[in-house]
């Protein structure tokens, strides 16, 4: 936000220069709050006091029938100390997000530069290649997943075909939560969308340069094409891994809302909504959400502090 | 190449963290926003009544169907309805208490009588005995759902326990259906049989080893029970453990499902084993009869739960029952649709057999003598068939038991995943359930 401020305002005033300074500038500025004002008014009342509130009642046993009790550190306690199902659902969700992102960003990446190419059709194969990621979020791409990879789905049935004798991927803890990494990845539509736009801003003559030298296609995409989408390669791993750690609907929509079989595809999400919604302890619910909120930060600081030794900004040069 | 991403890292940073908090707010704020009665205070306007249940859309049609007769009777009184799969109803139930809206009549369930009537949201009708008509009842039964001597609760219907056996696949595959007075021994053979017959294509029986209410009824014939009037717990741990070990044999050798079709076991009749022809018997209740018999072409027959020294462990027990909110505008309405579902001859022939027996004894009695669809009469012959094979009523489970009945399903999956073994789940479990039933 202020970043862009900071770079937009003086080429603003540099336009306007001939014309009454700054009283005009003053009032306008007036104007403008007048005109975010439903917006900070949403803000505040639709998500920091719901956040404060929520941030209060980790501290409570609030148990949406009855009136908050305040508790102190009694729920943040219990999570580390005496909830071995909330430590299970964190290495369910780490597992989660450790192989879904990357997955799902090098097959982005693969067919964002197979669809990169100028050929008949390809707006078409775009689009195709887009459509899993609109129906990504919806409860009907998991039922489909569900049906596919259940006890005589799809899947089952095929590779009964050739001879494999296939479990019921869906209702086996070895196997439920590689059929919910699978469906992260066919959702690579958002990644790619991206992927294609920061190589279309790759100058053509960086390639043509590496070419009249003599780099072979492996050459140019590890020495050009990777280090000009480094930026927009760290976009989408922050993108992806934030929303990695709040997958919520795929997991309950396969495991009909329990985190089954034998708690395999408890995400951390599914877990608090448990607690809140089926338990009704909205003050320990209300304290996950915060843990996670803080755990979600510390990663992404780490993968922006990380992000200094590999990604190239062009201009650093 | 710039991207403004790239060089405004904290201030992107900072809004992933409000993205990341948005789902903490989401829920919070997800509220569900349903109708809240008309404002209308006055009696003489029209009144808009909210009713909630819980069940299938076979369910769904006759309750409409009896609730549209009750407008027709009514056109002073407007009913809009909400329903919802189980678990998922009891979620939004306990959203709209938390936010003042909740229906004026909706479904409750047995084991979360406690926790809603010791939080205030459920109406006394104690003072409105004269408006629900319950002379024609069983006098225990019509009071179950007094709580410390308020009645907040009425039972819908009544129900017990049955083994649903598919007979066409037990036909299918030559074995012959079992004596109505078996025993687990003999349950264990007819079941190891239609497994072997069937060259291992389909189980005996849906292992029941996940189903808190089967653990009931496991106990009630060796004579223990889950709480006494209490509260407290009535069975031990090594109870748990032989529960366990009996269906571990049966799915050992193949009479029982395996551990991923019993995972599939999750209230949705339809997703089950038995109506998939996965397994030729299921443990349920005989209130669910119906759906199975929509889930399925195959002709089913229930036959009562073996015996332990010639005791069932069956209970009869109230199906679902019915309350008034606390704080609903309308509560001499909303008793005056609850008294028409309970007690009207025409509200009773629209609704069936879709929840169990009807509680007024007259309309019982004319319905087991005049059902015509052969569902509904299954039920009502099933219970005369079984009267006498019933033990006393159970007491109202205490506070969290209803979170039990999951603990149940999560840990016997360890056991059949064989993550665990059935003294360290069966442990687990109990301290568990100690924990959070408050024992």
């Amino acid at each position: 936000m202020t970043a862009t401020s900071a770079e937009t305002l003086p080429r603003a005033t540099g336009e306007r220069a001939g014309r009454p300074g700054p009283p005009r500038r003053r009032r306008t500025g007036r104007a403008g709050y007048a005109f975010l004002v439903p917006w900070f008014a949403g803000l505040a009342l639709f998500t920091l006091g719901p956040m404060a509130f929520s941030l209060y009642l980790s501290f409570t046993d609030y148990s949406l029938l009855q009136s908050p009790h305040w508790v102190g550190l009694t729920n943040y306690r219990t999570m580390f100390g005496n909830d071995p199902r909330y430590l299970h659902s964190v290495g369910v969700t780490l597992r989660y997000v450790v192989f879904a992102v990357p997955l799902k960003l090098a097959v982005a990446l693969a067919v964002a530069l197979l669809l990169n190419r100028r050929r008949r059709g390809t707006g078409l194969y775009r689009a195709a290649y887009y459509v899993p990621s609109l129906l990504g979020t919806s409860v009907a791409v998991a039922l489909a997943w569900r049906m596919m990879y259940g006890d005589s789905g799809t899947v089952q049935t095929l590779l009964g075909k050739v001879g494999v004798n296939a479990p019921d991927f869906i209702h086996n803890p070895t196997w439920a939560l590689w059929t919910l990494v699978l469906l992260a990845i066919w959702q690579f539509g958002a990644p790619m969308v991206i992927f294609l736009a920061g190589l279309k801003q790759i100058p053509a003559d960086l390639y043509d340069a590496a070419a009249v030298d003599g780099a072979s296609w492996w050459a140019r995409f590890r020495k050009v094409t990777v280090p000009m989408l480094s930026p927009v390669l760290f976009f989408n791993l922050v993108l992806e891994t934030i929303h990695s750690f709040q997958a919520f609907t795929p997991a309950y929509i396969i495991s009909g809302g329990t985190g089954g079989p034998a708690d395999a595809t408890l995400f951390y999400t599914l877990y608090l909504y448990q607690k809140g919604f089926g338990d009704f302890q909205f003050g320990y619910a209300s304290a996950m959400a915060w843990v996670l909120l803080a755990v979600v930060g510390i990663v992404t600081a780490i993968l922006f502090r990380l992000s200094r030794l590999w990604v190239f900004y062009g201009d650093e040069g | 190449m710039r991207t403004s991403f790239g060089r405004s890292g904290s201030g992107a940073l900072r809004w992933f963290r409000l993205t990341a908090v948005a789902i903490g707010v989401a829920l919070a704020v997800s509220a569900c926003g349903s109708g809240s009665g008309s404002g209308s205070g006055s009696s003489s306007g029209p009144v808009s009544l909210t009713f909630a249940w819980w069940g299938d859309a076979s369910r769904a049609k006759v309750t409409q169907a009896a609730v549209d007769l009750f407008v027709q009777k009514h056109p002073n009184i407007k009913v809009s309805t909400q329903y919802a799969p189980f678990a998922d109803f009891f979620t939004k139930l306990g959203t709209q208490v938390a936010g003042g809206n909740a229906p004026d009549l909706f479904q409750i369930d047995r084991g979360y009588v406690n926790e809603y009537a010791g939080r205030g949201a459920l109406y006394d009708m104690s003072a409105d005995k004269a408006d629900i008509d319950l002379s024609k009842w069983d006098a225990s039964f019509a009071n179950s759902g007094k709580i410390n001597g308020k009645l907040v609760a009425v039972p819908f219907a009544q129900n017990s326990q049955t083994i649903v056996i598919d007979q066409t696949l037990a036909q299918q595959y030559g074995v012959a259906m079992p004596d109505k007075s078996w025993t687990w021994d003999d349950l264990k053979t007819w079941a190891q049989q239609v497994h072997d017959k069937s060259g291992g294509k389909v189980f005996g029986i849906a292992d029941p080893g996940s189903t808190y209410p089967a653990f009931e009824s496991w106990l009630v014939q060796h004579n223990k029970h889950l709480y006494d009037d209490k509260g407290k717990l009535g069975y031990t741990v090594q109870d748990v453990v032989d529960f366990w070990n009996f269906c571990t044999d049966l799915r050992k050798s193949g009479a029982a499902t395996t551990a991923e079709l019993t995972a599939t076991i999750t209230g949705t009749p339809a997703d089950e084993p038995l109506p998939k022809g996965k397994a030729a018997a299921e443990w349920d209740y005989d209130s669910l009869y119906t759906l199975y018999v929509a889930a399925t072409k195959d002709q089913l027959a229930m036959y009562p739960l073996p015996q332990v020294n010639g005791n069932t462990g069956m209970l009869p027990k109230p199906a679902q029952m019915l309350s008034v909110y606390s704080k609903s505008k309308h509560p001499k309405e909303a008793i005056e649709l609850m008294n028409f579902l309970l007690n009207d001859k025409d509200a009773a022939n629209a609704l069936g057999g879709s929840r169990g027996l009807q509680p007024n004894l007259d309309i019982r009695n004319s319905m087991a003598a005049s059902a015509t669809d052969p569902g509904v009469k299954a039920i009502y012959a099933y219970e005369a068939d079984n009267k006498s094979k019933l033990n006393p009523a159970a007491v109202t489970p205490p506070k969290g038991d209803s979170q039990v009945l999951t603990l149940m399903q999560r840990t016997y999956q360890d056991v059949a995943f064989g993550r665990q073994s059935v003294q360290d789940a069966a442990n687990s479990f109990y301290s568990q359930t100690k924990q959070l039933t408050g024992n």
